[in-house]
């Protein structure tokens, strides 16, 4: 933004980012590890960071760790960039990292961080995602010692898991988990890919971007890296599904505000009981109806 | 001369240009068999340990590749070879020992080797063509090293055959680098 801004080259208390540089090598050596051994969760100190817990800090500290002057930030929270978390950690960014550009654009991000959504545009091999993680562990359901998750992990040993998830499919005749849907990474660790809906479980497959996943309270960095089998566990007769939008009728229920057909939806429900729908992503659905409104003028 | 070599390496040990270093590594490490160009004023393995390394972590230099000098700039703990989280070698000389390789349940225990080579090339012209396959490759790719001891692989492969154990290499010439992850397959040969 100031484009005159300069670095001052020798001074101790430089702090672009916020971190010291201690602490953003710390978790730089761990995002290489984490990259290295797909999905597995690499253990990092954590430092404190000036909010509180479920703000997102974990995904904070990687985005601090990365970030530079050249890079384009977007940061969204369930879907929205205008959510108050979004516009906090936005904010503490541009405070903290003189000269980033931010953006709402998912195309013009070259960091974008995120809480509980992928974006819906396709990401590029020029962008990198970080998701905020509340729980790392999809172990966690079956075995409470880290002692021994560790060595289930490492052994890939998810005979356990996958019994839990049977049990679903038993009771309610496919699997119910509606968010953070255990996914094998590279045929190996079994990850729990952050709260995001099933319908963004498919985007880690293969990805051009890598995804970074950092969960501040554990202290753990994951990562999908690019081009990398990314697998929702499933049973052979049962497939999985990601979230079904259609009507009573079979018809695919569209965006109320800009009519996608082929967007995650959220459900809205008004004082009059009224049910509709919108797209969770709120930068596409803005430009969604910017494409439409310019036709229309066409 | 020494002052100007000084001046030379300056960049290396300043923030933005180890963030910089940093994102190029890590474009390395994404994208295994992209070669990085260095921008920093230094040769690669110099740029990266600068950027990578602290008093919180170990290097071993048993061929002495580095200045005295260096050292306290690096911060790092010298330790011997095997128990070492990084490790800078001549790549031209065939493999002694066998690295920390990590554990099963702390995998990232295994160490990171920076070798030091002849040169890098993308197309599959040098003396020694790897091809290469695993995540981060869309297609296989073949890249070729000049002045790598061909044991290195051999060694390798044998290093990252159970994973999550292995290692990570960072071959580096003069002016650029490449990352093989333990996840990436190595065949020499590879295709033409
Ligand atoms: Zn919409």
């Amino acid at each position: 933004m100031n484009a005159n801004y300069e670095l001052p080259l020798e001074d101790a208390g430089y702090s672009f980012g916020f971190l010291d540089e201690y602490a953003k090598k710390e978790v730089r050596r761990c995002i290489l590890k984490a990259i290295s051994i797909p999905g597995y969760q690499t253990p990092y100190a954590s430092r404190e960071m000036p909010m509180g817990r479920g703000f997102g800090t974990g995904g904070l500290q990687l985005t601090l760790s990365l970030i530079g002057e050249d890079d384009t930030l977007k940061v969204i929270d369930q879907g929205s960039d205008d959510s108050v978390n979004a516009v906090n950690l936005r904010q503490f960014v541009q405070l903290t990292c003189p000269g980033v550009e931010v953006t709402e654009k998912t195309q013009e991000a070259t960091l974008i961080q995120s809480r509980h959504r992928i974006p819906e545009k396709q990401l590029t091999e020029q962008q990198i995602l970080v998701l905020q993680v509340p729980y790392p562990d999809a172990l966690v359901v079956v075995e409470p010692s880290e002692a021994r998750r560790k060595v289930m992990h490492g052994e890939a040993d998810y005979s356990r898991l996958l019994v839990k998830l049977y049990e679903d499919v038993v009771r309610f005749d496919e699997i119910t988990i509606s968010h953070r849907y255990p996914t094998r990474i590279n045929g190996h660790y079994v990850i729990d890919p952050s709260p995001i809906p099933r319908w963004d479980v498919p985007r880690l497959h293969q990805s051009p971007a890598l995804v970074l996943l950092g969960a501040g309270r554990e202290k753990k960095i994951y990562a999908v890296p690019p081009y990398t089998l990314a697998e929702p566990l499933v049973f052979d007769d049962i497939a999985f599904r990601v979230e079904d939008f259609r009507d009573a009728n079979g018809k695919r229920i569209a965006c109320r505000c800009c009519g996608s057909t082929v967007s995650f939806l959220d459900e809205l429900i008004d004082d009059a009981g009224n049910v509709t729908h919108q797209c969770s992503d709120s930068a596409y659905c803005e430009e969604e109806q910017e494409t439409i409104s310019a036709r229309k003028q066409a | 001369m020494k002052n100007e070599m000084t001046m030379v390496e300056a960049d290396i040990w300043h923030p933005a240009q180890q963030q910089q270093l940093f994102r190029s590594l890590l474009d390395a490490f994404s994208y295994p068999g992209r070669i990085q160009t260095c921008t920093a004023q230094a040769e690669p393995w110099l740029a990266l340990l600068g950027a990578l390394l602290d008093g919180q972590t170990t290097l071993s230099d048993s061929q002495d590749m580095l200045e005295e000098s260096i050292w306290p700039k690096l911060e790092a703990q010298r330790v011997p070879y095997e128990l070492a989280a990084f490790i800078l070698l001549d790549g031209s000389q065939a493999p002694e020992m066998v690295p920390s390789l990590g554990t099963l349940e702390a995998p990232e225990g295994g160490a990171t080797l920076l070798l030091r080579v002849a040169s890098l090339h993308e197309e599959s012209a040098g003396a020694l063509r790897l091809n290469l396959t695993g995540p981060g490759i869309r297609q296989p790719v073949t890249i070729s090293v000049e002045g790598l001891h061909a044991d290195w692989i051999a060694a390798r492969n044998d290093w990252v055959s159970s994973f999550p154990l292995g290692v990570e290499l960072v071959l580096c010439d003069a002016q650029r680098f490449v990352a093989l992850p333990r996840t990436t397959r190595i065949v020499i040969g590879g295709a033409a």
